[in-house]
């Protein structure tokens, strides 16, 4: 992901709902830059009020731009955008947090899923379920992905994936749990009862778990 | 059939007042669409099922539809020509109360275009001004 991406930045003075209020109308956004830098043994604590542009900040937004690099007072600093707080009907930008990184250092950011492909099991009339929108993944800045695609053409009615089963790239590692269920091809209309029951998408996986439950049925045939 | 509580600790309630906006449940959190409301008011039982009925008939088995609000609230009535006093009237249907903000519907599976014209479907049966959300990153 590129690290490069700046953002201008002012010191903000007024502080509480009336000095950010007065802030938004004139057209930027309250923010706060936070976070602990290493350097050897030294330990640094960032902690500052800053003001930028609202139109700029909704630009990389709307890109999904996670790193910034953020200009302040003649300052260069790496950070995340860690949280985005936003009106009622999510139009407006109130508020955003950003945490101060280093490029040596990994970090642990929420990455988006895309689906790609369309499943077997949607063409025989199943749906796809997408369970998990954003994975967290651990890197380094440099090697985050800037999102994750999920090919899901070979999945069948009644498969999945799970965390663990995807292909993150070196150095990229899930923070989030491995059983955890990505998408999963459910039964449409009427279509329950005509496919065996779960089975995960890697072969290896539950193929003992398949064979017991084919088992049984089978004992029943005979 | 309409949807109602199974079991409340009050019978009646008072009519209250809808002030303010949705504080929570105004995120598209299930699908990738949601309908937001932009006005504050009741949407009865029987509307929330009818709008349902009329966004998965047009759908047509395709996508799935997410309900985001209950008819937790009991409305009472009183009869016609019935004389002022002897009581509050007796409960006649439910709705859910509605703030500006709140997603209502959701809708998952299916294109954008698609999700607007169920929507659309949808809207015609609310008694709020509604209109369509995308799902959002951050």
């Amino acid at each position: 992901m590129n690290l490069d991406t700046p953002l201008q930045a002012r010191t903000r003075t007024g502080r509480g709902t009336r000095q950010c209020r007065r802030l938004r109308q004139q057209g930027e956004v309250p923010a706060t830059l936070y976070g602990v830098l290493y350097s050897g043994e030294q330990r640094t604590e960032v902690s500052e009020s800053l003001a930028v542009s609202a139109y700029d900040l909704y630009q990389l937004i709307e890109k999904g731009v996670q790193f910034v690099t953020v200009h302040r007072d003649g300052k260069q600093q790496i950070a995340v955008i860690k949280q985005v707080q936003r009106d009622t009907f999510g139009d407006d930008v109130l508020h955003v947090d950003l945490k101060a990184i280093q490029a040596d250092r990994p970090v642990v950011v929420p990455v988006e899923l895309t689906v790609k492909g369309v499943a077997k099991g949607v063409k025989d009339g199943g749906l796809l379920k997408i369970a998990l929108r954003r994975i967290l993944l651990s890197a380094l800045p440099g090697k985050m992905p800037e999102l994750v695609e999920i090919n899901v053409e070979h999945l069948q009615v009644n498969e999945r994936i799970l965390v663990r089963d995807l292909d993150l790239g070196d150095g990229v590692t899930p923070a989030s749990p491995g059983d955890q269920l990505v998408v999963h091809v459910m039964p449409g209309r009427g279509m329950k009862g005509k496919f065996p029951k779960r089975s995960a998408s890697a072969p290896g996986a539950d193929a003992e778990s398949t064979e017991t439950e084919a088992q049984p049925a089978a004992a029943a045939a005979e | 059939m309409a949807n109602m509580p199974k079991r409340v600790k009050h019978r009646k309630v008072h009519r209250g007042r809808l002030r303010g906006f949705a504080s929570r449940g105004n995120r598209v959190t299930l699908g990738e669409h949601g309908l937001m409301a932009l006005e504050a008011g009741w949407v009865s039982a029987q509307v929330i099922e009818a709008a349902r009925v009329a966004a998965n008939r047009f759908l047509g088995g395709e996508g799935k539809l997410y309900i985001r609000m209950f008819p937790h609230k009991p409305i009472t009535c009183i009869p016609q020509e019935t004389r002022m006093g002897k009581g509050k009237g007796e409960p006649e249907y439910w709705a859910a109360e509605v703030r500006p903000g709140k997603i209502l519907y959701e809708i998952g599976g299916v294109p954008d275009a698609v999700a607007k014209q169920a929507f659309a479907r949808v809207a015609h049966k609310l008694p709020v001004k509604v209109r369509y959300v995308p799902r959002r990153v951050m």
